[in-house]
């Protein structure tokens, strides 16, 4: 049973409330990153309910549409505005995958820390890595995968930045990514959540 | 899509029936009923009773146990206004079934809907009758309008009921009422409604041909139906077609009729 309300507002695909209550939350002086917290605990529920069968596709879509929602509210309050360049991080979903909600998070927290953020988008072709790679020089590459069918496509994309000799880091991230998965990818980094990721880039680019 | 419950009347027998015996149980029981199968408003109608009494009489035990709003169903302006007098709550929310371009209806019945500003069914037919052919609907509809608007009466409450012909009569009798639901939405920007059932006059296994029908027209934009919310069939058509035809985002209407169990096919 979620306790939290917003997870459970998110769970039950009650739009128009998941918005008062995030609003309502940012007034009460609540960190976004929070809020994101519980809007991705209640995903994570509804991820399951897909899962077992009793929620169908299109309500794993509206649940994506009300995050994209949230987001929108959210947003502004994620970038505070940071000034100046820290330097280049490129940032894509795997492919094969399209979840970009939580890249998307991670990409607006990476920029409002000062990042030069080089989004790739979703189900990005090996090449486009290694392309914006080698023409960035970006120290850290951070790639989001949500799909576990999705993880062979993760070690090829690794290995062929690698194959390139450049001097990069990789920070993979995803609901379901554990230090198994990262080792088996090959990544040097492996985030759960947005906040994780930005500590790793503040670690590298110091 | 609107729905009209069509099962409070006294054409239908056994209602009858009920209606004569002062059954109050039997009638709250329809009327609950079709309120859990997803009417937005109750059709009731006394006709073939003792009409103005059974009419107050009717509207008195329905209203004791649901507050959906009514449509009061008759030709009888003496009708309709007992009704409204008696109606507990916003007058302004009753559906008056109809009016037309029919004279008595004209000078009996348009003025107490203007009165209360009711949304109201207009009938494409004056005193000739029904007209053949949708050209002539559309010019009943033209001139209805008319009417309504030198009242300065709300458009937007107003329910045009292109009046459904028999198939059994003529094949074309389908298609020239799509033809109407598409011309006066495109014309006038009014709404369309309909009895259905019309349409399978004298066929076996009516109920296949009304709901298929009923689909079709709403995919011609129609905006409300009077038909047996307790039908689970119709109902389901109901929910199906509005998911096919973007009505219903996410199909969260459609999965939450799967969950209730209330989908039949
Ligand atoms: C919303 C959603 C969708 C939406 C996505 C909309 C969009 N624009 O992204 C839609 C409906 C499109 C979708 C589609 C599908 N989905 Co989906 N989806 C989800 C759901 C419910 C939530 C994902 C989400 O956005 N969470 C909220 C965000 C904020 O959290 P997050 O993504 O985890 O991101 C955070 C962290 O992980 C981390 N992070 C993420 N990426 C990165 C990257 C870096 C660099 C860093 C540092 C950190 C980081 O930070 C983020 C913020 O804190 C999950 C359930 C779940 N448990 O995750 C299923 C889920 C991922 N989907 C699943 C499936 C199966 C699918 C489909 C295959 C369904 C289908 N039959 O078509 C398709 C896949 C299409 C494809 N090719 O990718 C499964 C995957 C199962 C598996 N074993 O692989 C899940 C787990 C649901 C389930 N339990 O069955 N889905």
């Amino acid at each position: 049973m979620l306790t939290d309300t917003l997870a459970k507002a998110i769970l039950d695909l009650e739009e128009e409330q998941v918005i008062v209550l995030v609003k309502e939350r940012l007034a009460k002086g609540d960190s976004p990153l929070d809020i994101v917290e519980s809007l991705q605990k209640g995903m994570s529920e509804v991820g399951k309910l897909f899962e077992t069968g009793e929620f169908f596709l299109s309500e794993l879509v509206m649940c994506g549409e009300i995050m994209k929602d949230a987001m929108e509210v959210l947003e502004p309050h994620l970038i505070d505005s940071v000034s100046g360049n820290k330097g280049n991080i490129v940032v894509g979903t795997v492919k094969g995958d399209i979840h970009d909600l939580g890249k998307n998070i991670v990409v607006m927290l990476l920029k409002g820390a000062g990042y030069n953020v080089i989004d790739l988008g979703v189900d990005v072709p090996i090449e486009n890595f290694v392309e914006a790679a080698k023409e960035s020089k970006a120290p850290l590459i951070g790639i989001s995968v949500l799909l576990t069918g999705c993880q062979e496509a993760m070690k090829k994309t690794i290995d062929a930045i690698r194959a390139e000799g450049l001097n990069t880091k990789v920070i993979i991230g995803g609901n379901y990514i554990d230090e198994l998965v990262r080792e088996y990818v090959g990544a040097d980094y492996f985030a759960n959540n947005a906040s994780d990721g930005l500590r790793v880039a503040k670690q590298i680019f110091s | 899509m609107l729905i009209i419950g069509e099962k409070l009347n006294s054409a239908i027998p056994s209602v009858r029936q009920i209606i004569n015996d002062k059954d109050v149980a039997a009638v709250q029981n329809l009327a609950l009923k079709q309120v859990e199968g997803g009417a937005n408003y109750l059709d009731l109608n006394t006709a073939q009773c003792n009409e103005d009494a059974d009419m107050e009489w009717l509207i008195q035990n329905v209203q004791e146990v649901t507050d959906i709003p009514l449509c009061i169903d008759s030709i009888s302006a003496q009708t309709v206004e007992r009704g409204l007098t008696c109606i507990k709550g916003d007058k302004s929310k009753v559906m008056i079934n109809s009016i037309s371009l029919e004279k008595d209806r004209i000078e009996g019945i348009l003025p107490l809907v203007i009165k209360h500003q009711c949304p109201v069914i207009g009938l494409t037919t004056d005193d000739n009758g029904i007209p053949k052919t949708a050209e002539q609907r559309i010019a009943i509809t033209k001139r209805l309008i008319e009417v309504l608007s030198k009242e300065n009466y709300d458009l937007n409450k107003l329910y045009i009921d292109p009046l459904v012909l028999p198939l059994a009569v003529d094949s074309n009798n389908a298609t020239m009422f799509f033809q109407c639901l598409t011309d006066i939405k495109r014309l006038f920007n009014v709404k369309t409604v309909s009895g259905l059932s019309n349409i399978s006059y004298t066929m076996p296994k009516r109920k296949i041909i009304n709901r298929h029908f009923l689909a079709i027209c709403m995919a011609f934009g129609m905006d409300a139906a009077i038909l047996d919310p307790i039908d689970r069939k119709i109902m389901t058509s109901v929910t199906a077609a509005n998911l096919l035809i973007g009505q219903d985002k996410f199909g969260r209407n459609y999965l939450k009729a799967f969950r209730n169990e209330t989908l039949e096919d």
